[in-house]
Formats: C-alpha cells, structure tokens, sequence
C-alpha cells in the first residue's frame, strides 16, 4: 500500500514539475493569398536553430523540452504536416510543405512569436548547363550613392570594391569569365545593366548591395530574387495585344518591353535556388540565423535572361559591420562565402 | 506769410484729429465684432464631432518588417480623399511608430482611377537601403488597398513622372497590388 503510495506521489510530481518547467507553445497557421503563415508563439522568448531540409520542409530546433499544443490536422495549401519530436532536451519542429517551396523566417514580440512565412516555389527545373559567364553588379554608382553607413561609407563605393575583389576571386577559382556592369563610378541605368548581361549570354547575374536600418544593431545578409506575377504580366499583355487589335496599329516597343519584364519569369526556380546557396553561406559566416530568402520587384533583375539574385550582403548602417567592411579580410570571407554559394548552386546543376 | 504757417499748421492739427478718429471707430469696431464672435463659438462647441471610422495601417519597423496597427480617421466622402487621410496618418504617426515618409517626404497629389489609386510623392534625393524602400513602398500600397474598398492597385509616381525606382531598388513600372507577406501580425 505504501509503495502504491510513493508510486502515486513521484508520478503526481513528475506530472507537476513537467507542468510548471515545460513553456506552453501555441502553434497556428494560415493561409493567405500569396503565401502561408506558420506561427509559434511562447510568452517566453524561445532559444532556436533553423535548418534548411530541402524543397519540401523546414526544420526548427526550439531548446528544451517544450510542451506544444498540437495541431491536429494541418489543412493548408501549402503545408502538408507538422512533425513534432524531442531529443537530447530539444524539440524539434519539422513542417513540410505540399510543394517545392521558399520560406523567409521573422520573430515578433509581446508574446514572443516566430513567424515563418512560406511560397510556393515557382515551377520549373534545374537545366544542366556549364557555367561560364557570370555578370556582377555592383549597385549605384555616379550620382547614386545608394544609402551610407554611420561612418559615412557611401553604399557605391562599398558595392564597387566588393565586386572587382569577387570578380577576380571567381576567375581565379572558378575559371569562369566575370563581367562588371561597372567598372568605375559612373551610373550605369538599371535596364542597361541587365542588358549587359542578355548580351554577354552570362549563365548567372548577381547584384550585389549594403543594407540599412534604423536598427544600428542589425547585422547580416538578405537575398532576394524577383517576385513576379504571371497572370498580372500576362494579363497586361493580353490586354495589350486586344487593344492593338482593335485599333489596328503596328506594334509598338511597348509590347517588347513588357515581354523583356516577362524574361526573369522563366528563371525564377533557378534563381531562387541560387538566392537559397547565397543566403545560407553568407549568413553562416557572418554568424547569423539563416532566416530564408526574400522576394520582391527589383527592377534590376526584372529582364535578365538567367538564373539573377540581389545579395544584400551585410548591414552598413551597423557601425561595427561598416569598420569590419572597410577591413579586406572581411570583405573576402563574405567573397568566399558567396563563392561557396555559388559553388554549391553550380553543383545542382550537374 | 505768418498766416500761411498758422493755417498749415491747423490742417496738419485738424487732419491729425480726423485720423485718430477714423482709427479710434474702427478700434471700437473691431471690439464689436469680437464680442460678436462668442456665440458663433458656442455653436461651434454644439456642433456634433465628424464621423469616425476605424483603419488598419501598416507602419515599418526597424526589424524589418510592416508592423499592422488599428487607427480611427475622420470619415471621407470619396476614396480620394479617404486615402489622403490614411497617407496623412502615415505620415505623422501615433506615438510607438515608425513614419514611411522619410523627412522631407510629401504626398504632392492622389487620383483615383477606376481600381487604381495613383500616388504622386516627392521624396528627398537621399538613399536608402532596399528593404527600407520595400517596406516604403508596401506600408502605403497596403494601407490603401486594405483600407479602400474598390482599389486593388497602386502606382507610385514620382514628382509627377512616372520614374523606374524610388531609390534604385524596388521597380515602380507597374502598379502594386497588396502583399501582407510583408508585415508582421
């Protein structure tokens, strides 16, 4: 009776003590019309580690051994479950998705919540071809300044340097042939420099940039590929072309230029791929999370016939990052971590 | 001559008089009137306050992401100037949050035109970093297309010309349409 006793006592305490010591982690999620919401939300901030797990997950690392109200049945567009386990005092989230897709990580507070926005990839595949062309661009330039750091480092000037340094890094490892879309500070039009690319038939386009933020703590990289709506460009076009019908006049250049804003549509698998590579390496060696890859409009990459990505390499409005950015070991541990991305986005493709 | 100087000196002394008489009146009138003014305050103080209505706004955040916050404007009699309201809020924001408008930054004009609410900014040459211009950029295309019933688009034009980017980064070729992957909860 006694023992029954002791039994029913450490079993109540081992009950209440995993109660008391375990953070209640909600869980959501929702889907909106681009893109699906995953949420994990604590009144505690949480200790975490993401790893990327391919197309079709993302997996987080949250410290301890956390009790997490579960979802029952994800019934998402875009994300097809939520595997919970726990291990070595961690619990492990692994949510995958339905299809291949991109995702972009973010924290808010007031409660604690991490919040991992997910898209569908665009369709396409990995074409096997040999690299031999790459184009870099260092942004700005001339009369654009672009934005500038604490220290009064102009953007032009930083983008500029990093460039010519990778250039001559990529030739060298790489044994490709690497054009600038400039080679001085002059300002070079945006759709020029793309053009600089069509015409070189280069394989790959990087632009390169420096971020800001009001934040002069924030540090780290951000890698964006084009985001593109085909129905909106397509409508556009077809709308076009019923006009031009109507009103029985010879086509215009105006009909180019929407199809030349049509051209970064058929790369945009490769290009987010290639942004996934970058992302992942530069945040590695800045030391930061990887907190997934970005799109948005970017005018620059919008006609480049190839797999293109904008590299917003580090936060130059963080007073230490602009003192380290001026230092050329700096600069080439970033370069050779783009290298690597690169490398390992070319690997893919054989 | 003596005369002459006597009768000079009463016009000078008389018109003195008149002047100070014509300025003394129209003192007392101006008294007048703002004894007059007190009812018209008290009907101004009866008067019901205009209509409210409640917006959802997104402001930028400094971690980089637009932050949605819940604000009452006074109710508008056309979208126009329903979304010159919302770009006015957003430009001088409650207390806690953060402004698009970069200083020096103005709305110059705003026309609506069928599903499509054109913005005319004037912004200063300074740079900024590309997320900044992103979330420039989508915390005015979100509040108005959240908020404006009727609009599912909005380009962005630049001292009235249509330009190829605010600040090198984010094309404003075609118009925008909403995209809440940009902001937080």
């Amino acid at each position: 009776m006694k023992s029954h006793k002791l039994f029913f006592f450490l079993f109540l305490l081992a009950v209440l003590s995993n109660a008391v010591l375990s953070q209640d982690v909600k869980i959501r999620y929702a889907d909106h019309n681009n893109f699906s919401r995953f949420v994990i939300e604590s009144q505690e901030t949480l200790d975490y580690e993401i790893f990327y797990t391919g197309e079709f997950s993302v997996s987080i690392k949250l410290k301890g051994n956390l009790a997490i109200s579960q979802v029952k049945r994800i019934d998402s567009r875009i994300f097809n479950s939520l595997e919970v386990t726990k291990s070595e005092g961690n619990t492990i989230l692994i949510l995958k998705f339905r299809k291949s897709a991109t995702w972009k990580l973010f924290e808010l507070y007031n409660p604690f919540r991490i919040v991992v926005d997910v898209r569908e990839r665009p369709s396409g595949k990995i074409l096997k071809r040999f690299v031999r062309t790459i184009v870099l661009d260092p942004g700005h330039g001339g009369e654009e300044l672009g934005t500038v750091g604490k220290n009064g480092t102009p953007e032009k000037k930083l983008t500029l340097l990093f460039a010519k340094e990778l250039k001559q890094l990529m030739e060298r490892t790489l044994g490709v042939r690497v054009i600038l879309t400039r080679e001085d500070d002059s300002f070079v039009p945006l759709d020029e420099r793309t053009a600089i690319a069509n015409n070189a038939k280069a394989d790959i386009f990087i632009s390169i940039h420096f971020n800001y933020s009001q934040d002069p703590t924030v540090k780290g990289p951000e890698t964006y590929f084009l985001s593109y709506k085909a129905t909106d460009t397509e409508a556009r076009l077809l709308a076009y072309k019923e006009n031009l019908g109507k009103i029985k006049q010879a086509p215009s250049s105006d009909i180019e230029l929407i199809l030349w804003d049509m051209a970064q549509s058929q790369y945009l698998y490769q290009s987010s791929r290639l942004a996934e590579t970058i992302q992942m390496e530069l945040a590695d060696e800045i030391g930061v999370k990887n907190r997934g890859v970005k799109q948005a409009p970017f005018a620059v990459l919008m006609g480049a016939t190839m797999p293109a990505v904008l590299v917003e390499v580090d936060f130059i409005s963080n007073p230490n990052e602009e003192k380290l950015l001026l230092t050329r070991e700096y600069r080439t541990s970033l370069e050779k971590a783009i290298l690597r991305g690169i490398q390992k986005y070319i690997g893919s493709l054989r | 001559m003596k005369k002459a100087i006597v009768f000079s000196l009463i016009i000078i002394v008389a018109s003195f008089l008149i002047s100070l008489l014509i300025y003394l009146s129209a003192k007392g009138k101006g008294k007048s009137t703002e004894k007059a003014e007190p009812p018209a305050m008290v009907e101004k103080d009866q008067s019901p306050s205009p209509e409210k209505e409640k917006v959802t706004l997104f402001f930028p955040t400094w971690e980089g992401f637009l932050k949605p916050q819940e604000q009452e404007i006074e109710k508008t009699a056309n979208k126009r100037e329903k979304a010159e309201t919302i770009l006015e809020k957003l430009k001088n924001p409650p207390s806690g949050a953060e402004s698009p408008f970069p200083i020096g930054g103005e709305v110059r004009k705003v026309f609506i035109t069928g599903k499509m609410a054109v913005i005319d900014l004037q912004f200063p040459s300074e740079g900024m970093g590309a997320s900044q211009e992103l979330l420039t950029i989508y915390s005015i295309v979100n509040s108005i297309i959240f908020n404006i019933e009727g609009i599912e688009e909005v380009k962005i034009v630049i001292g009235g010309i249509e330009r190829e980017t605010l600040y090198g980064h984010i094309s404003l070729k075609y118009p925008f349409y909403m995209d809440l992957s940009y902001a937080g909860e």
